[in-house]
């Protein structure tokens, strides 16, 4: 079960936006590479970078990422829809890379140094404000991280969430509320620390 | 002066966006893709699950269950009927058979006597 499987929870704006995504999944699963090649290329930054903040090694984080995508290659005749798709990669790398993390005997403490660099186009936004942001939230528990992922990174709502790391609704509310605190702590202690 | 209060959602939308696994990641994914090609037998059978959930598929099927039923039961009725006709038509034949002996019995019996 998926969010949007009986077509009860999306606007049909929101599913319009899969359209395009329909005919590669179909052609895919009549075995066009080209269009399983376009299907990668369309979630690869959110697959791949859900596996980075979650697992905090490029490498690591690489091979998962490709991995899922084999997976999904070998699985195609099982995914439905394009949102589907959407939310079974989602999913996916979420349960992979939490799984990786439970098999860590203890994850390690990264310094700030060893997390990975992000990009910062933006001309308005703050860098320093940003990196902050960044850092707390790589640091942050591996199941509170991933609610903040999946909300902030990947724009789903708590109920999605829910679904997707099969958690109840209110576990997900408070994840993100008690993230959200922490953040807007260490955000201000960094900047305050940081201040002349 | 009041300084902007960054909104810490927004803030972390942008400091969250998605990043490039580089540009080898898809040909990598494809090389090992071609490598490991998929079970064709999943494909198919996954296929034909797909079709059966399909709404227009079910509506089909439902039709033509629909009239394999009413034809069943319009066969059943003609059989049903064609037995009973069946039925009266020997017992006509027993009511036939049973008088032409009694005729026959009754000669014998006469012809006894003389």
């Amino acid at each position: 079960m998926y969010p949007g499987q009986t077509g009860t929870m999306e606007a049909p704006a929101a599913e319009s936006a899969f359209e395009p995504e329909e005919a590669n999944l179909v052609r895919a699963r009549d075995g066009d590479t080209q269009a399983f090649a376009m299907l990668v290329r369309t979630h690869q930054r959110s697959v791949f970078s859900l596996a980075l903040r979650l697992l905090r090694v490029p490498e690591e984080s690489q091979e998962l990422a490709q991995d899922v995508f084999l997976q999904l290659h070998r699985n195609l005749g099982r995914i439905e829809s394009a949102r589907h798709l959407h939310f079974w990669l989602r999913r996916t790398v979420s349960h992979r890379a939490i799984d990786r993390l439970r098999r860590r005997a203890r994850e390690p403490f990264d310094a700030v140094e060893s997390v990975p660099e992000i990009e910062m186009p933006h001309v308005d936004a703050d860098p320093i404000l940003e990196r902050n942001l960044y850092q707390s939230v790589v640091e942050l528990p591996p199941m509170a991280r991933a609610v903040v992922l999946l909300r902030y990174q990947e724009d789903l709502d708590p109920t999605e969430i829910a679904t997707m790391l099969e958690l109840p609704i209110n576990t997900v509310k408070s994840h993100l509320k008690r993230s959200l605190a922490l953040l807007r702590w260490r955000c201000r202690a960094l900047q305050d620390g940081e201040s002349p | 002066m009041t300084e902007r209060k960054p909104d810490l959602e927004e803030e972390l939308r942008r400091a969250l966006r998605p990043q490039d696994p580089g540009t080898d990641f898809t040909a990598a994914v494809m090389r090992e893709v071609t490598r490991t090609p998929r079970p064709p037998s999943v494909g198919s059978f996954s296929a034909a699950s797909r079709a059966i959930r399909s709404p227009s598929l079910r509506m089909s099927a439902a039709l033509a269950a629909s009239f394999i039923a009413a034809v069943g039961v319009v066969r059943w009725d003609r059989y049903v009927h064609e037995g009973f006709e069946a039925r009266e038509q020997a017992l006509e034949a027993l009511r036939v058979a049973s008088q032409n002996l009694n005729v026959v019995h009754r000669v014998v019996q006469e012809s006894e006597k003389i």
